[in-house]
């Protein structure tokens, strides 16, 4: 079972954030007019900023290199040697993903990813992480028990037999989870393959879709 | 320091919650501070770390009760009036300001066309610099047992205990010196390997393991003896 609050909303289908408070919102609001006053801030950069992790960049990005990484696998064993290369060949972005490690599941090892320190995250290829990415109850308890929080809250089983390995980015490399390829897609394209990579599955929370669904 | 940021193993900070169809922004302030971030941290006013520990180093329970962008708020308020950019009286007189328009001949640290520039190259913190590494994979080291009041990426539950070095990935600047010093020091960072039963003891898949990023300064050569 994945715990979820799920109070679904017939309007949009999100949920229900809580109300800003209303001294934060003055408090960025006091800060970016100091700031644009004195000539030290351009607001048109701070929409531009903005457009490229809320519309540009996002876990479409790293789906397209699994995908490619699943159909070829020259393009794999580069990704896996010399990450930061691999996706330069992709024109994947740097920006928070400068020095990048890519681990692969495979059938012995399930690789999950964390910041305890932060949250520390690889925006170049997943975009801006989700809030219980950034939470203290991920951030405390994946390393702990990892397989407990997969199973109760992520809906994840991992076999006893699997090793689960930790990997806490409290220095400056940021990572990525190759997951493992679902059986049956063997007809699929690379284009057909993205579709089924998840952000949690690249994150090592989560499978990727199965052929079928 | 000892904060709750660094929550690694703690109990009782309850279940993850997963939101669903999740935005990337919840509010238009969130949008705000995220790019603000960024064009009042092109000012080269104070470096990664120091932010970081300006938005660790505060009161457990404010750590707590903020989310992640308001604690981004209170980070870039603290540096910018601790740097003498601003007073906190400027800071509180600009809420009352009507929305500016950025004066005639400004340019700011961050304009428009520099972004794709920043988010195509980013800020790799890897040094050019020959430091001689200290390890080598396979090496059996043991974590300091660093509890500065300072800033340091050493986690509490990875401290004094016994790993073995996986990989080094290069020369890097050192983010607990960068923070603490104001000086970058730059030296090798290493993936290093913990067992589960080691870092945790019992009651933990003897299977699993942890990797974390650690600087030469962050460990000694184990003694010998026996780690799980």
């Amino acid at each position: 079972m994945t715990r979820e609050h799920d109070h679904i909303h017939a309007d949009d289908g999100h949920d229900h954030h809580h109300a800003p408070p209303e001294e934060v919102v003055v408090r960025v609001k006091a800060l970016e007019n100091l700031m644009v006053s004195k000539g030290l801030v351009d607001p048109a950069a701070i929409d531009e900023i903005v457009d490229h992790y809320e519309n540009r960049i996002g876990p479409h990005v790293g789906a397209k290199v699994v995908a490619r990484a699943w159909s070829d696998e020259a393009f794999k064993q580069r990704l896996l040697d010399n990450p930061n290369g691999a996706l330069a060949e992709m024109g994947v972005s740097r920006l928070q993903g400068e020095d990048m490690v890519v681990v692969e599941n495979t059938d012995e090892v399930h690789n999950i990813l964390v910041c305890t320190l932060c949250s520390c995250y690889p925006w170049n290829v997943l975009g801006l992480p989700p809030v219980w990415y950034k939470s203290t109850p991920y951030r405390s308890r994946i390393v702990k028990e990892p397989r407990a929080v997969l199973r109760d809250d992520f809906g994840v089983a991992v076999p006893d037999s699997k090793e689960v390995r930790i990997w806490d980015a409290n220095a400056e490399l940021r990572y990525m989870v190759l997951p493992q390829r679902p059986v049956g897609t063997e007809s699929l394209t690379e284009e057909q393959l993205a579709e089924l990579v998840t952000r949690d599955s690249m994150l090592g929370v989560g499978q990727p879709k199965t052929a079928a669904a | 320091m000892n904060g709750i940021h660094d929550c690694g193993g703690i109990d009782g900070l309850g279940h993850v919650t997963v939101e669903k169809n999740e935005r990337v922004f919840h509010d238009d302030w969130e949008r705000r501070i995220f790019g603000l971030n960024w064009a009042i941290g092109m000012n080269g006013w104070w470096n990664q770390d120091e932010y970081r520990h300006a938005m660790e180093d505060r009161p457990m329970m404010d750590y707590m009760r903020d989310t992640y962008y308001e604690k981004w708020l209170f980070g870039i308020e603290r540096l910018l009036v601790e740097k003498g950019v601003f007073t906190r009286e400027d800071l509180l007189a600009a809420g009352a300001l009507d929305t500016q328009s950025l004066p005639a001949g400004a340019q700011p640290a961050m304009s428009v066309e520099k972004v794709p520039v920043i988010v195509r190259d980013g800020f790799s913190y890897r040094r050019d610099e020959a430091a001689a590494p200290r390890f080598v994979a396979g090496d059996r080291v043991r974590t300091r047992n660093i509890n500065i009041k300072g800033h340091t990426r050493l986690p509490r539950y990875a401290r004094d205990k016994i790993g073995i070095i996986v990989v080094d990935r290069g020369v890097f600047s050192f983010n607990d010196s960068a923070a603490n010093e104001g000086e970058e020091r730059p030296q090798h960072v290493y993936s290093v390997r913990f067992t589960a039963l080691e870092v945790w003891g019992e009651n933990v898949s003897p299977k699993d393991t942890l990797c974390l990023d650690l600087w030469d300064e962050h460990m000694d050569f184990a003694a010998e003896g026996t780690s799980k």
